[in-house]
């Protein structure tokens, strides 16, 4: 067996034995879904984004979704100081294996949660507005690549920070710093073009808005635009990069 | 075989290690002992690839530590001090990642998982996550798992902590087939029982130096230290006590304790002192009811090394 099939077996099982860890990512979705989606569908019915009007519910399924991306990363960072304080990580570091073998199974684990998030979600919305799905499976299918290829590199840059940061303390207060004005500057909840000017190019350079805006152009039946694509790949290429430099000085 | 080369690990101020130069030969039980914090865990560490030294290097079964951690590590399988279990897994999963990260094809690993479980006597908590097992079994799976591996050096930080004192037993019958059929293992131990049960050499590092590194044999007769056990009447323990000391000063002895009626104490070369002995508690108004004279164990010579400073 492939040392990568291993990990990944490895996080399967750590997924079966904590259901709830996949649950959690569930539940914020549901909330915004159910209680803030329609609160704010019904004060602001549609929302112009790239100069064309979008209801409302259809511009926040696919910020909600890349949102989830982040949150999934995260998750993976605490999961990663459980094993630090364990000493799993410590013995799994001393395997006959490269490092990077184990962020390759802690990828895949956010892959699979996030695209069980992603069907979740999808699945949410039939209930809610039927219409939004008109764009067809292949639009879903690409939505979900997309979302697990954020969840990836959110998942990247939470391994770079937890070989970055000796305590869990310091790294829930490095995510908040980082992850409030990642998410508030983003196209997730509203439209940059609505922010002060100082935050909109900040959403122009933002890899949650590169992939909150190509859920959203996939959900719309159109075509991604290359903006947002090359920025999210560099996004997953630049953190893959920064994690194997992070993990190969981690436990120094 | 291991092969330690001038290793150092200095940590901002303090040098944790310094300059550690030993040899293990295939299948010899090396005993590395020491005081907690003389460096043992450090040097594990550093010989295991999980830290780099500051200097020098070092090369198990030929390949070195620095430029091949990938190679070491199919060689070695280690068993720390605490728990490394995962605590998302149970017993048998934690077996059994391990071994197939370790390399072995999915029905071997699970043959071995199943040895493990039966040999170590862990059907009843197979299915148990680690949280849910006492210190002594997470121990248990620890040590049955690396000893299953098939690595060629084993390196065993406290063995026997938390273990009782049957599986202790299994434990050590473990590690002396595993040095029947080849394998090297380097443990550390606070254990002196446990060093002499199980070692055929032992090295004592205090305060990251090697001070000592000798076949165990070999050992005792160099450092000529004998042990002499007393049974000591008609003397308080305050009294003996300042005999003790009395006996220190005038160079009688090197190390003494006492627990009424018996005193042990330590003296140089291989001729007891009994002379004065006898005449210096009679004049203190007690008396020797017997004398036992051996050679010493080495508990003996552990504290006489660490509490004399030096070899």
């Amino acid at each position: 067996m492939s040392p990568v099939l291993v990990a990944l077996l490895r996080e399967w099982y750590v997924g079966l034995k904590s259901p709830r860890t996949i649950l959690q990512h569930l539940l914020s979705p549901l909330m915004y879904l159910l209680v803030f989606a329609p609160t704010m569908a019904a004060a602001l019915p549609a929302i112009t984004w790239r100069g064309e009007p979008v209801p409302y519910l259809a511009y926040i399924v696919p910020g909600l979704m890349a949102v989830t991306s982040v949150s999934i990363g995260n998750g993976v960072g605490i999961s990663i100081y459980i094993d630090k304080l364990t000493g799993e990580l410590e013995m799994l570091f001393g395997l006959p294996m490269h490092r990077m073998v184990l962020v390759a199974g802690l990828c895949g684990n956010a892959a699979v949660r996030a695209g069980l998030a992603g069907v979740f979600i999808w699945a949410v919305v039939v209930f809610l507005a039927p219409e939004l799905l008109l764009a067809g499976l292949p639009a879903i299918a690409g939505s979900l690549l997309v979302l697990m290829a954020s969840a990836v590199a959110w998942t990247l840059l939470s391994v770079v920070l937890a070989c970055l940061i000796r305590s869990q303390e310091t790294y829930n207060l490095a995510v908040n710093l980082l992850q409030l004005p990642i998410v508030l500057t983003s196209s997730v909840f509203y439209s940059p073009d609505y922010g002060p000017a100082a935050t909109r190019w900040i959403a122009r350079i933002n890899p949650l808005s590169f992939a909150a805006d190509l859920i959203r152009t996939l959900a719309a039946g159109r075509l991604p635009l290359w903006s947002d694509v090359v920025g999210l790949a560099v996004f997953l290429v630049g953190m893959l990069g920064l994690a194997a430099l992070a993990i190969n000085r981690a436990i120094e | 075989m291991i092969e330690v080369h001038g290793l150092c690990k200095v940590y901002g101020q303090k040098t944790a290690v310094k300059n550690l130069r030993l040899r293990v030969e295939k299948g010899d039980v090396f005993g590395f002992l020491g005081p907690n914090g003389a460096g043992k865990s450090t040097t594990i560490r550093m010989l295991t690839t999980i830290i780099r030294p500051t200097s020098g290097t070092a090369l198990i079964n030929g390949f070195d530590i620095l430029r091949q951690p990938v190679d070491v590590r199919r060689q070695i399988a280690v068993i720390p001090q605490v728990s490394t279990l995962g605590v998302h897994l149970d017993v048998y999963q934690n077996i059994l990642i391990y071994l197939l990260f370790r390399g072995h094809g999915y029905r071997e690993a699970r043959k071995r998982t199943d040895t493990a479980i039966e040999r170590f006597g862990l059907q009843a908590v197979a299915h148990l996550r680690p949280h849910q097992l006492s210190v002594g079994f997470r121990r248990r799976v620890q040590v049955a798992r690396a000893l299953v591996s098939g690595a060629r050096v084993l390196f065993l930080d406290e063995p026997s902590v938390g273990l009782d004192p049957m599986i202790r037993q299994e434990t050590w019958n473990s590690i002396t087939e595993a040095r029947n059929m080849g394998v090297t293992i380097f443990l550390t131990t606070q254990v002196m029982e446990e060093a002499e049960a199980l070692c055929n050499r032992v090295g004592l590092l205090f305060n990251g130096e090697l001070v000592i590194d000798s076949p165990l044999n070999k050992l005792k007769a160099r450092l000529g230290i004998t042990r002499i056990e007393m049974s000591v009447a008609g003397l308080s323990a305050q009294a003996m006590e300042a005999l003790l000391r009395k006996w220190r000063d005038d160079h009688l002895i090197v190390e003494g304790v006492q627990n009424l009626p018996r005193v042990t104490v330590l003296v140089r070369g291989d001729r007891a002192p009994l002379p004065e002995f006898i005449q210096s508690t009679l004049s203190w108004g007690g008396r020797l009811t017997r004398v036992d004279v051996r050679p010493p164990s080495l508990e003996d010579i552990y504290l006489h090394v660490v509490k004399g400073g030096k070899a």
